[in-house]
């Protein structure tokens, strides 16, 4: 585990230079690496969804989907283990219209999922779209953790953000490295 | 024979990836159905650049899908001049700077959008979800909205990129890259490798999941050139201008969606009248049938009411 650490630590000056520098387009964004998500976040969970409900905004302008989550482990924040929380992300389909928000991450019934939290105006969103929303999946009897980092610019030749997020496979060894990212706000 | 059935079973095993159209999630490629998609931006332009710029580098951006696609497709990009707009679900397709919140106007209201300070621009796409029917996937209004609270967008001189400082606390983004790519979400292209973001129906130009973003090192070199090399691509480089011409494999994808030998006869907006606010089935015209089976019944019911009183 110290050795996830001091890897990350090692590896803060690249990332913060990365997220000041890059340029971003489409809803492909600045990248956040553990500590940018961790920076950003309310709150830090691990749950599964349950359910999802798309309605139109009061304005019929634009389409929101609810997603509830019900909370089997917290990392950071003010939230309590058997909650059921509400999070919302961009788009859905209501009344045969359908709105796509590219970017925006995917949440189905039955996921099992770690979610970077924060409020945007009343709602509780994924910080980073779909950047903040980590699978958990369980391949062969292993636990798998997999978040993509699409939106991060180092697609083209891996690169040491990558790799260390790479050393992280359960959500135990995510716990400790953001718990330490929480803890140095 | 041996041989080219063997050429062809090593081409099934392994997959070619390459573009990948949006679709809805019954499966249905998203696509407008006009010979045209008008576009108009927003007169308030954006602090950055002066309008004229703002607005040529629109009509370039526009232009240069026209000039990739020219000869195979028949779905033109229509300009508008700019005029007081809001991004409204209104089939204007909008490209409007945000310079004050980062939010959809609706957030006025309790239960409005915002957005990721992290997103430097948002497309948000309108289409019709009917699985079954005529118009399922028909696209009726995009807007491409502009991150300028916390990007500051230049027209990135390739020679010397990034020789402008951004505006203090935050990044740049170079327009006219950002809005080629952006206009291929308005046209109904996704991105070219998956990502947490890509609905898990979505398929590339040959059938297959598009490839892991996060796993793309792995592909054959010709492959990952093409797949990395799109304008369609989801990421880019600080400062990167080689977005702002559609590449081959945009092009195919775009040809793909409006062959010519399809083309419609007319260019007009999306009709939204049966699909409005928050519309009701019966504003189509075509009532569910569970309700259309409960109305007759009713009517039934009624009419045996009224007789058994006689």
């Amino acid at each position: 585990m110290t050795r996830i650490l001091s890897l990350f630590a090692s590896l803060l000056p690249a990332v913060a230079l990365g997220v000041a520098c890059n340029a971003a387009h489409a809803t492909t964004m600045v990248p956040l690496d553990l500590k940018g998500l961790t920076d950003r976040a309310e709150a830090v969970v691990a749950g599964r969804v349950t359910t999802t409900s798309a309605a139109w905004t009061p304005g019929h302008d634009a389409i929101y989907t609810d997603a509830t989550l019900h909370v089997e482990r917290v990392i950071t924040g003010r939230i309590t283990v058997g909650e059921d929380i509400v999070v919302r992300r961009e788009g859905g389909s209501v009344d045969g219209v359908g709105m796509m928000v590219y970017g925006a991450p995917e949440l189905v019934p039955g996921q099992e999922v770690v979610v970077f939290l924060e409020h945007r105006g009343p709602a509780r969103y994924i910080v980073g779209m779909a950047q903040g929303k980590i699978d958990i999946a369980t391949v062969g009897g292993r636990q798998q953790l997999r978040r993509n980092l699409s939106s991060v610019h180092f697609t083209r030749t891996p690169t040491v953000e990558e790799q260390a997020l790479s050393h992280i496979d359960t959500v135990n060894q995510l716990e400790v490295a953001v718990r330490r990212f929480a803890a140095a706000k | 024979m041996r041989h080219a059935v063997v050429a062809i079973l090593l081409m099934a095993a392994v997959p070619a990836h390459g573009y990948v159209r949006s679709r809805t999630p019954h499966g249905t490629a998203t696509s407008w159905r006009s010979s045209c998609a008008i576009v108009q931006p927003d007169s308030g332009g954006t602090p950055d650049l002066p309008d004229d710029v703002t607005f040529a580098t629109i009509r370039a951006s526009m232009q240069a899908w026209q000039d990739a696609v020219h000869g195979c497709a028949y779905l033109t990009l229509t300009y508008v001049d700019p005029a007081p707009l809001e991004a409204h679900y209104d089939g204007v397709n909008v490209i409007k700077f945000r310079t004050d919140t980062w939010c959809h106007p609706d957030d006025s209201q309790s239960n409005g959008v915002c957005y990721s300070s992290v997103a430097a621009a948002i497309t948000t796409v309108f289409y019709v979800d009917s699985p079954g029917s005529s118009t399922d996937g028909a696209l009726l209004d995009t807007d491409v909205e502009l991150n300028d609270i916390d990007f500051t967008f230049q027209v990135v001189d390739p020679a010397a990129p990034l020789s402008v400082p951004p505006r203090s606390g935050t990044s740049v983004a170079d327009f006219e890259n950002t809005l080629v790519h952006e206009l291929g979400h308005l046209q109904g292209l996704d991105h070219t490798c998956r990502d947490a973001a890509t609905p898990s129906w979505e398929v590339d130009d040959s059938g297959n999941p598009p490839p892991d973003c996060s796993a793309i090192g792995k592909l054959p070199t010709a492959e990952l050139e093409k797949v990395v090399g799109a304008t369609m691509y989801n990421s880019a480089t600080p400062g990167e201008t080689k977005k702002r011409s559609p590449e081959a494999d945009d092009v195919a994808g775009i040809c793909a969606a409006y062959p010519l030998a399809r083309a419609p006869s007319t260019c007009k907006p999306a009709n939204l009248s049966g699909y409005k606010k928050g519309c009701s089935y019966g504003d189509r015209g075509d009532l569910p049938r569970g309700l259309g089976i409960l109305l007759v019944a009713i009517a039934i019911g009624a009419r045996r009411r009224r007789s058994a009183g006689r």
